[in-house]
Parts: structure tokens; C-alpha cells; sequence
């Protein structure tokens, strides 16, 4: 089958003892590339930056999870990846985002239509606002299949998705419409469509924030299953650490436009450097501690066009120093593949 | 007053008149002398429905040309208005003018094949006067002796309807009257058959079967009438044109269009006045159009009616007033001269027209002294009736009204409304009204409308409500006079008294137009009927049809 | 379910009711006798009296009513007091006209409105969605008898391109039918835009798009579909309503329809034409309302049809 055939195309080749041999040496390129993201909200001076210089890696097979509260600028970086917000009134105001090699600002119609669904796919926060109220869900599956994989565009095909989204009596469900079904069905519906054409890499947009909270962690292990066996890279955005320790390979974490520190999952939960990573671990609440209240950060997100000068954080942040107000501070790379946004970032430069 | 005494002007009124019945046809086109055609299709068109071509239901405008191509009566109409033989062929009329004994044609039959016998009057006139039939001429026949008796339902027949023989039918009235013979011209006296009558019962409207020249073939109700000739009909006098066919619906304007992309035959046949007035000076003018216009004074009276048992028309003086202080020839104006101004009651070309009449022209410095006169120096305020419509003649008396004081609020009405509102007493204090001949006598005009023994509470025709029991006695007297000059005259003598006491304030006798495409000869408008299909036929030659009048 | 069901005939049946009672007590407010118009103006006292017996004109408004309902149960519209047409039979025979050119009109307009409603959502704002904008305004505003009588004098008086009037075949509606859609060619086309830019900001429009979908195909099956629905039952509305006849359309192109014949019968006073046209009309809005309501279940999935 072709899936196998690709996921052994996205391993490592094995050589002896371990090492890649030096004849199969294939330079493994990120699957996906951003460089330098800056998209606006209208134009000239009035513009308001809601994604300010954000670089990004993800490699095939990986899974990278975008953390951070609403208003961070999260979700539009996820949706640029397929040119997917609506320009006016969003500006791509500069950077590169590269999807296979291919910057796809730059990509015309046809191409662009190509990579959506083809290469890279979405799932959305409300799986039943994401379907179409009018069309059964079985065709809108097949429509998915259509406009990729046309040789397999058929009932049986959509069945077996179905049937691999976890999907009870799935012969009977394609006649279903979206309002039919349960939010949990809905967002498996979704993987499915999402899946359909075999891309490369899934975006999910906050996939279980609307969902029960049983729900969720089925959704998540579904996720988890089909990776394994699509063997696609997925960009998990989120505002729910709780999730990360489960799937992520990588972390990203953005706050007010930028991102602030990316790590190593398992890194970033144990040895959060930055104060505001820190700070939203700690108000995760955990089953073992008893607590009165929930630990919140004080403070709010800074609106579009209202930072602070300086370091954004810096009104919020603990470890504060005058500095902060006046220097913007830039990504450090304190250990390999450990960026942090931060001059204050060792634990060991405080003085309490 | 301007130069010319009121009698130049009746005498230059009546030439024009007489002068536009007679040279017209001779004038309008010298291509109408031309040897006549057999054969062609007359296409026409009317804004609404016909409502009845039954003889006895259909007396307006637009049914009744129609109607006499179907149906054929006793005696029939001249080229002008002189009464002639038609299905009668010679009848004597008793010593006491009573009895008329009318000796039938032979070898007429219906369309529907069967030959005519005297009984089909006595059915045809009876039923004209049954109740329940609700004719619209049947209070005309109420001189025809057990009329009355019949329609009370105290007798089962007319005595005074009998047919003797087959070919032989008397009529006997209760009183003489010298206008009997016209009565016999209204479509209420046309035969028809009774087998059909009952066969049809009030379908027989639609389902027409009489001796006239054409018979209905279609009529698709709203839609289109045809009418194909009467294989029966016996007359020498065939009809040229094969068939009339008439589509119903749209508008005067949507058929004047069509009529100048030849689409039709002639462009109006509503005669109200023949040619939209907007479009009126354009077709005047036109070099393509102009020569095809036939006309005719049509036998009506416009007038403004004042209720003289409502203040302040009571007074004599203030009616007086009224007639002066409206400028006749500024209406003539404003109607694009389709109209002749008028100070009498009776139109030009009605035996009796009186050209030596003195009426009350134009001169409103005299309109204030009487008004002053009357006890009116500041004037009054009344209310104007007017049909709803887009005549400017209420307006500008409104105006000239105006001019001397007298405040008129316009009030428009529709036209049921207001024929019921104006026959009721006092109800109405004046309006703008015309009156159309049903047949051409003084009496229809003078009888009708100022005989205070007409007077009724509701349904009054009298609607002045105009009482002068000398004009009565005239009026009685005349009714009866068997001298036709002596006759004229005392109605000469009546419509003089009426005019001087002013109950209306007589305006205009419009004229009819008739627009025809040059290849459609034969248009010659009668004063009575004034469209006669049958007379009329399609020469095309070498005439192209017209294109399209560019203004 | 069946309550419903009856219940909502009930409803029905009072709204013809209250419509037939409001127009025969309004119709018998109008000044002027019937009668008169029947026989004419110069029709004796006697004759008048004969007709009015004829039709119980003397009776009560109330008793004429009940007389009038009772004559409806059994099925019989009544004939015209003036030609002694049936009812019936003159509604019936002019439908056909009016049915046809309200259905031309309203293919018209929707082959026209959709694709620009459509598109002036998707490029909102650009020059061709104001030039739009100003062209539906003015749709909106034409007085239907000034573009009626227009487009008959240019088209078809001067440019002989149609004929100026009369129904003689199919064809002959084009015209009438263009004039009619234009009035309404405007406002569905604003209907469909509006509801156009409301539908293409919802998500599931963002998903079409990054399954891969073109433009075209998100705009004419993913957000048409959703944005008509409305759309639709508002068009069923306005045909129904069409239905009881154009008047001034069918006047100015002297077309034999239902419009006509209304207005004839209020010139004559004429009560059971009046009754019968007025009823006609109504029970066709009733009717449509019924159609729009049950067919709403087919259109919009989301909705248990109301049964």
C-alpha cells in the first residue's frame, strides 16, 4: 500500500551499528519552514502586527504542539501554513513559510489548492461549525477524496475512514448530516476528511477545546493512532499544557505575537526557562494537590497595537527588571534546540 | 362680446359641424373613392372586455357597434339620421299615430338558419321588457300600450305587440309619439331568435344568433372576439370585410403603438376621443397620419350641472353667474380643439339645433355683478363633482371659478358612484357631467334632462333636479305634436327658457376621432352608430404598412 | 403531529375567512350601486329595483355574507353581476397567463440575482460590488407601470425587437417578464449578497477552503447552498403573490390576466368578481405559505420539517 510505502520513506535509513551509511545519507528537510512570520491586520499606519517574526520547524512524522493563551497569535501562524486567513483583511507582511520547499506566500491558485488537503490538512475548534449543515457527511467526505485522490473517491473508501476515525456502523453515518451526530463524532468526521487525501501534515486548531472532557482524551489518542499509522507530522495548537506531555515531540511557546521558548517536549515540562512558560505551568492544576484557588497569571494579554515597550511580558512577569521596560529581548539559544526569549532565563543570574 | 353676436357663432358652429359630417369623407383621404374589395381580416382592439352582445344588455360604446353588425331591428339608420327601412319594409301609421302596422321583408333568416316571422318581435320586444331581464333600453318602450301591465306582471303578454300574419306586425302605443321610429333604432328592438334564447338562457349573451351581417365565431372571454360573415344574412348590401377580429386588454396608448407598427386597423374604436389627447397635436401634425383621420361631432353635451335644490344654485342670479365665469374656449384649448364650445343644450346636427340661441358666454365682470347681485360679493364655496380621470376641464373651471370668487373643491369619483350620487335629491351640489344621445330628437335631450315631471327621488336623470312647469307644458305638448316643424319649434322655445335659467352651465360637444391605416377605406363615422363595419374594406395595393411615428 | 397539522389548517381557514369578511364589508363601503353600473345609466327605477332583488341587495351585510359563505361551501364562486361570466371560469381561464409570466419573472430574476449576489460577496466591496449596490437601489426604486410602459415603447414600439402587447404565444411574455424581473432583480440580488457575506465567514466555508476546494467551488456548492435557503422561501412568497396578478404589467402589454380582471371587477363594482379574485389571491398566499413550510425541511436538513 501506499502508506507503508511512504512511512518507510520518512524513517531513517538504517545502516550498520546504528550510523546512517554513508551512501543513503538523504538530507532529511523539514516538512515545514517558517522563517521570520510577520502578518498584520491592515494596512499603513494604522496596522496592527498580530504575528511578529515567528520561525518555525517541523520535520514529517514529528509533532510540534503551538502553545499559548488566546490573542497570542497562535492560531493565525497555523492558518497562514495554507494561506487559509482572509487577506484583506490579514496582510502577510513578511517572512517565508516553506512547505516542502515551496513558499507558500508566494504559490499561485492552482498549486496553493494543490498543497491544501494534499499536503497539508486541518482540523478545526468546532467540528460541527467546520461541516456544511446541507451536505451529508458521507459526501463531504468523498468531496475530500474528490479533489485529491480521485481514483478512490468512492462509498467504500469513505467507509473504511470512517471506520478508521473510530466511527460506529460507518454504512449508515455517511447518509448522516453533521447535526445528526455528537460533537466527539464530529471532530472524528473531521480527522477523517483530514486524512482523506493523505497529507503530509495535519494542523489541528484547538481540535478538543470544545469538546467534553472525556471526549478529549479519545480525540487525542485517535490523533496519536493515526499518526502512527499515516505517519504524517502534526502542528498541535493548543492552550491546554495538559495535552502536551502526551503527543508533543517539540513545543512552541507564543505569547503576544512572538514566540517566547521551544523545547523538547519532556524538557519543557520538566525545566520551563522562561517566566511566562513557568508561570502557565504552574497554574495548571494537578489532581494531587489540593488548592483553594486556581494559580492564575496576573494581568491580561496585551491587545493587538497595545504592547508594552520593551519585553511584552514584562508587566506580568515575576522576575521583572528595569531593563525589561526599555529592551525587547531576542531568542537565545541556551542549549541545542532550546530557545528562549529571555535575558533572565537561568535560574542561577536571580538574585531571588 | 368678441366681435360676433352668439348667433354668428351658433350659425359658424353649426357649418363646422355639418361641414366636418359631410366633407370629411371627401377631404380625409381622396383615396377613399375607390372601388370596394371583398375579402380581408379587420383587426381591432379594445381595453376591456365587451360585457354583453346581448342586444338588450349592451348599450355603451364600446359594445354597441358591435351588436348592430350581429342584430338587426325594424328600421335602421341612413347614412345621417333620417330612419329608413331595414328588416320592415314599408309600414303605415294610423290617423291617431297610434298604431303602426309594419309589412316585413320576406327571405330573412337568422344565422342560425331560420327565417324570421312577425312573432319574433313580439318575443324580441317583450323580453326587452320582462323586469327580470333588466334591459338596458327598456324603459324607452314603456309607450307600447300593456307595457306597463306586463312588466307588473299583471298581464302575461304586451297587448299592444301583435302579429297578425307571418309577415305582419303591429305595434300599438299608448299615446302618439313622434319619436317612436328611433326607439326602434336602440338595440333593445333588435330580433332575436327565441330558440336560441331559450337554449342559451344568460349564456345567450355570449352565444349571439341574429340576422345582421356578421356573426360571432370566438370570443374567448378578455381575450379576442371574432366575427365571421352571416352566411343568412339577406341583405344587397353584403359586408366587404370577411372577418373582425377584436383583442382585448392594454391600454389607448399600448394600441396606439401597436396601431403605428400596423399592427392594427384602426387605432382606437373607444371614441372617447378616438386619439389618446397626449398623442393628439403629435397625430395632427404628422404628414404620415394627418389625412387619416375621419371625425364626427359626436351627439353629446358636456356641462357643469347645478343641483338647483341646493343653496346657492337655488338663486337664479348665481347661476347666471356660473355660466359667465367660465371661458369655454380655454377648455376647447386645453382639449386640443377636439371639442366645439356651446351655450345650448342641444349639440349641432340634432333636428332643432337653434343657431338664433342666446345663452350666457364668457364675461366674468358680469359673473361678480351677479354674484354681488345675488348677495354673493365675496362668492361662495361648493363642491365640484368630477369623474377621476385625467380631463383637465374640472380643473380649469375650478380656476375660472376662482377668478370671480367662487371657491369649488374638486371632489372626483368613480363613475358608479357618481351616477348614483347625482340621481339622488339633493345630494350632489354640481358637477362636471355629458350627456350622449340615444337617439337624435331634442326630446332626449330636453325630456331627459330638464323635465320636472321626470323627477324622482333616486335614479333621477334630471339631475339639476329642474323644475319650470312652462318648460313642462312645452315639453308635454311637443311630446305629443304630430306637426315635425311645429314640434321643432316648441322645443326651440323650451331650450331657450332652460338656457336662460341657467341649471347648467353648458360647455362643449366633443368630437369623435377615428385613426385608420390607409389601406382600410370606408371609415365613414355615423352621427348615431358611428363605426358600421360592414361598410368599411381593406384595399392594400401598393401601400406598405406604416413605420413607426418617430416624435 | 397531527395536531399540528390541524392546527395549522385552522389557521388557515380563519385567515380566508377574516380575508373574505374584511374585503365584502370594505367592497360594500364603496359608495355607488352596482346596479347602476349593471343597467346602465339610464336605466328606469323599476329596472334597478329588479336587480337589486335579483342579487338581495336590499338584504343586510350579514345575511348577504352568510348567503355569500354558504354559496362558497357548496363550491360556487357566483357569476359576475356585470357579464355573467362564472367566476370561476374567469379566473381559470386567465391563470395560465399569470402563471406563466410570474414563473418566467421569477426565473428571470434568480438567473440574474444569484450569480451577482453571489459574486458581489465574494469581491465585496470592489467596484463591480458598488456599481452593483447602485444598480439594485435603483431596481428598487423603478415604478412598475413607468418600466413597463418604457421598455414597451423602446423595445417594442421602436426598436420593434417584441411585440408591443397581446399573448398570442410563449414569446410574447418576454417582455412583460423582463419588466417584472427587473423590479425584483435588485432586491434579490441584495438579499442573496447579504446573506452571501454572513455564509462565507462561517467556518465550515474556511474548511471547504483548506480541503482544497476553488474559489468557484466554495462559493456556488458550499455557500450558495446555505446562503438561498432563506432566500427561497421568500421567492415562494413573492411568486404566490404574483400569482393574484400584475396589474399594471399585464395592463400596459394588454396580457388577459388574473391583475386585470381585479381591477375590472373594482371599476364595476362588481362583488362576486371582487369576492372571487380577492379570495383567489389570498388562498394562494395561504397555499405557498403551506408549500415553503413543508418543502423548508427538504431544503435546510437542520430543520425537522414541521408536519
Amino acid at each position: 500500500m501506499a502508506l507503508t510505502e511512504r512511512n518507510e520513506a520518512n524513517r531513517e535509513p538504517q545502516g550498520k551499528d546504528g550510523w546512517p551509511p554513508f551512501a543513503a545519507i538523504k538530507i532529511v528537510m523539514s516538512l515545514l519552514e517558517i522563517r521570520n512570520l510577520q502578518i498584520d491586520f491592515g494596512r499603513g499606519p494604522n496596522a496592527l502586527r498580530a504575528v511578529d517574526g515567528v520561525s518555525l520547524s517541523l520535520e514529517p512524522g514529528k509533532t510540534l504542539c503551538l502553545v499559548g493563551e488566546s490573542g497570542s497569535g497562535k492560531s493565525v501562524t497555523a492558518l497562514s501554513i495554507a494561506r487559509l486567513m482572509a487577506s484583506p483583511p490579514a496582510v502577510y507582511a513578511g517572512g517565508e513559510i516553506l512547505l516542502e520547499g515551496h513558499d507558500v506566500l508566494k504559490m499561485k491558485a492552482a498549486p496553493l489548492r494543490n498543497i491544501r488537503g494534499g499536503v497539508v490538512s486541518y482540523v478545526f475548534q468546532e467540528p460541527g461549525a467546520s461541516l456544511n449543515p446541507v451536505y451529508r457527511i458521507g459526501s463531504q467526505i468523498k468531496e475530500a477524496l474528490q479533489l485529491h485522490r480521485p481514483e478512490a473517491a468512492t462509498d467504500a473508501e469513505v467507509v473504511r475512514l470512517l471506520k478508521l476515525v473510530g466511527i460506529p456502523a460507518p454504512e449508515l453515518r455517511i447518509r448522516n448530516y453533521p447535526h445528526e451526530l455528537s460533537g466527539g463524532m464530529q471532530q472524528r468526521v473531521m480527522l477523517g476528511m483530514a486524512l482523506a487525501p493523505h497529507p503530509k501534515l495535519l494542523v489541528a486548531d484547538e481540535p478538543t477545546t470544545a469538546l467534553d472532557v472525556t471526549i478529549q482524551a479519545q480525540i487525542i489518542e485517535l490523533l496519536g493512532e493515526l499518526q502512527r499509522q499515516f505517519g504524517m507530522a502534526i502542528l498541535l495548537i493548543t492552550h491546554n499544557l495538559g495535552l502536551v506531555g502526551d503527543v508533543a515531540d517539540e513545543v512552541a511557546v507564543m505569547y503576544a505575537g512572538q514566540i517566547v521558548e521551544t523545547a523538547p517536549a519532556r524538557e519543557l515540562l520538566k525545566r520551563p526557562l522562561h517566566p511566562y512558560t513557568q508561570a502557565l505551568l504552574h497554574s495548571v492544576p494537578s489532581l494531587d494537590t489540593e488548592v483553594d484557588r486556581l494559580a492564575t497569571i496576573p494581568g491580561a494579554v496585551p491587545r493587538l497595537g497595545g504592547f508594552p515597550g520593551g519585553c511584552r511580558f514584562h508587566p506580568r512577569c515575576p522576575r521583572a527588571q528595569p531593563e525589561c521596560t526599555q529592551l525587547a529581548p531576542a531568542l537565545i539559544e541556551v542549549e541545542p534546540r532550546r530557545w528562549v526569549r529571555c535575558p533572565w532565563w537561568n535560574p542561577s543570574a536571580w538574585n531571588a | 362680446m368678441k366681435g360676433f353676436s352668439q348667433r354668428e357663432v351658433r350659425a359658424a358652429l353649426l357649418a363646422v359641424a355639418i361641414g366636418l359630417v359631410v366633407a370629411r369623407p371627401l377631404a380625409g383621404g381622396m383615396a377613399e373613392l375607390g372601388t370596394p374589395k371583398r375579402g380581408g381580416t379587420l383587426r381591432l382592439a379594445l381595453p376591456a372586455d365587451v360585457s354583453s352582445l346581448d342586444p338588450a344588455l349592451a348599450f355603451d360604446g364600446t359594445s354597441l357597434p358591435f351588436v348592430m353588425q350581429l342584430y338587426q331591428g325594424l328600421v335602421e339608420y341612413d347614412d345621417g339620421v333620417n330612419v329608413v327601412a331595414c328588416l320592415a319594409q314599408d309600414w303605415a301609421v294610423s290617423a291617431d299615430q297610434r298604431v303602426y302596422t309594419f309589412h316585413l321583408r320576406p327571405g330573412v333568416r337568422f344565422s342560425n338558419g331560420r327565417e324570421v316571422v312577425a312573432a319574433d318581435f313580439v318575443f324580441s320586444l317583450e323580453r326587452n321588457l320582462d323586469p327580470k331581464l333588466a334591459s338596458q333600453t327598456e324603459s324607452f318602450f314603456e309607450g307600447i300600450a300593456g307595457a306597463k301591465d306586463f312588466r307588473a306582471g299583471k298581464a302575461l303578454h304586451v297587448r299592444g305587440l301583435r302579429a297578425p300574419r307571418r309577415d305582419t306586425l303591429v305595434i300599438e302605443l299608448t299615446v302618439p309619439d313622434p319619436t317612436f321610429l328611433y326607439i326602434l333604432t336602440l338595440p333593445g328592438a333588435l330580433l332575436v331568435p327565441r330558440e336560441a334564447v331559450e337554449r342559451f338562457g344568460s349564456a345567450f349573451t355570449s352565444h349571439p344568433v341574429g340576422t345582421g351581417p356578421y356573426q360571432l365565431t370566438q370570443w374567448c372571454r378578455g381575450v379576442k372576439m371574432r366575427f365571421e360573415r352571416n352566411p343568412y344574412f339577406a341583405g344587397s348590401d353584403q359586408p366587404y370585410l370577411d372577418a373582425i377580429e377584436v383583442l382585448e386588454g392594454g391600454d389607448k396608448a399600448s394600441h396606439l403603438m401597436m396601431f403605428e407598427r400596423g399592427e392594427l386597423d384602426i387605432a382606437n374604436i373607444t371614441l372617447d376621443p378616438g386619439i389618446p389627447l397626449p398623442d393628439f397635436l403629435r397625430i395632427e401634425r404628422s404628414t404620415r397620419w394627418r389625412g387619416l383621420v375621419e371625425s364626427i361631432p359626436a351627439a353629446e353635451t358636456w356641462y357643469l350641472f347645478l343641483n338647483t335644490e341646493m343653496a346657492p344654485f337655488t338663486n337664479l342670479q348665481v347661476r347666471r353667474a356660473m355660466s359667465y365665469a367660465v371661458d369655454r374656449n380655454k377648455i376647447i384649448r386645453l382639449l386640443h380643439h377636439t371639442a366645439l364650445p356651446n351655450i345650448g343644450v342641444l349639440p349641432p346636427g340634432i333636428p332643432g339645433f337653434n343657431t338664433n340661441l342666446t345663452g350666457h358666454p364668457y364675461d366674468p365682470a358680469r359673473a361678480r355683478q351677479l354674484l354681488a347681485a345675488a348677495g354673493y360679493p365675496e362668492g361662495f364655496s361648493c363642491r365640484l363633482w368630477v369623474v377621476a380621470g385625467e380631463s383637465p376641464v374640472g380643473a380649469a373651471i375650478q380656476y375660472d371659478l376662482a377668478q370671480v370668487g367662487i371657491k369649488a373643491q374638486l371632489n372626483p369619483v368613480s363613475l358608479p358612484a357618481y351616477i348614483d350620487s347625482m340621481g339622488r335629491r339633493k345630494t350632489v351640489q354640481c358637477g362636471v357631467m355629458d350627456w350622449g344621445q340615444d337617439y337624435p330628437d331634442p326630446s332626449d335631450f330636453l325630456d331627459s334632462l330638464f323635465n320636472g315631471n321626470r323627477i324622482v327621488e333616486a335614479g333621477c336623470q334630471n339631475i339639476t333636479f329642474y323644475n319650470n312647469p312652462k318648460v313642462n307644458a312645452l315639453l308635454a305638448e311637443a311630446a305629443t305634436c304630430p306637426e315635425p316643424d311645429r314640434r321643432l319649434r316648441i322645443y326651440q322655445t323650451a331650450e331657450q327658457m332652460v338656457v336662460d335659467d341657467a341649471p347648467c352651465v353648458f360647455l362643449y360637444h366633443p368630437n369623435f376621432y377615428a385613426l385608420r391605416q390607409p389601406w382600410l377605406r370606408g371609415v365613414h363615422l355615423h352621427p348615431v352608430v358611428y363605426f358600421r363595419y360592414s361598410r368599411m374594406w381593406i384595399d392594400r395595393g401598393s401601400t406598405q404598412p406604416p413605420a413607426p411615428d418617430f416624435p | 403531529m397531527i395536531l399540528r397539522l390541524s392546527q395549522r389548517l385552522l389557521w388557515s381557514f380563519f385567515t380566508l375567512l377574516g380575508t373574505a369578511f374584511l374585503t365584502f364589508f370594505l367592497l360594500n363601503a364603496v359608495p355607488g350601486d352596482v346596479a347602476r353600473v349593471i343597467a346602465g345609466s339610464k336605466a328606469s327605477p323599476e329596472v334597478i329595483r329588479e336587480i337589486h332583488a335579483k342579487y338581495h341587495l336590499d338584504d343586510s351585510l350579514w345575511r348577504r355574507f352568510g348567503l355569500y359563505l354558504g354559496q362558497l361551501a357548496r363550491g360556487d364562486l357566483g357569476h359576475s353581476y356585470v357579464t355573467d361570466q362564472p367566476v370561476a371560469e374567469a379566473i381559470l381561464t386567465r391563470l395560465p397567463t399569470t402563471t406563466a409570466l410570474a414563473a418566467l419573472a421569477g426565473v428571470m430574476w434568480m438567473v440574474i440575482a444569484v450569480p451577482l449576489g453571489a459574486l458581489t460577496a465574494r469581491f465585496r466591496d470592489s467596484w463591480f460590488d458598488r456599481t452593483t449596490l447602485v444598480a439594485a437601489t435603483l431596481s428598487l426604486s423603478l415604478p412598475a407601470f413607468w418600466l413597463a410602459r418604457m421598455m414597451q415603447y423602446w423595445l417594442a414600439y421602436k426598436l420593434g425587437w417584441f411585440p408591443i402587447g397581446f399573448f398570442r404565444h410563449f414569446g410574447d411574455l418576454l417582455l412583460p417578464a423582463a419588466s417584472l424581473a427587473l423590479l425584483s432583480v435588485g432586491y434579490y440580488a441584495r438579499l442573496i449578497h447579504t446573506n452571501m457575506v454572513e455564509v462565507l465567514d462561517r467556518p465550515y466555508v474556511r474548511a471547504a477552503r483548506a480541503k482544497g476546494a476553488s474559489e468557484t467551488r466554495v462559493l456556488f456548492k458550499h455557500a450558495l447552498r446555505n446562503a438561498l435557503i432563506p432566500v427561497i422561501t421568500i421567492l415562494g412568497m413573492d411568486v404566490a403573490g404574483m400569482l393574484g396578478g400584475v396589474l399594471f404589467t399585464e395592463n400596459v402589454f394588454a396580457l388577459p390576466g388574473i391583475g386585470t380582471l381585479a381591477v375590472q371587477s373594482v371599476f364595476n363594482l362588481d362583488p362576486p368578481m371582487i369576492m372571487g379574485t380577492v379570495l383567489f389571491s389570498a388562498t394562494l398566499v395561504v397555499g405557498a405559505n403551506w408549500v415553503v413550510d413543508l418543502t423548508y425541511g427538504w431544503i435546510d436538513p437542520r430543520i425537522k420539517a414541521t408536519h
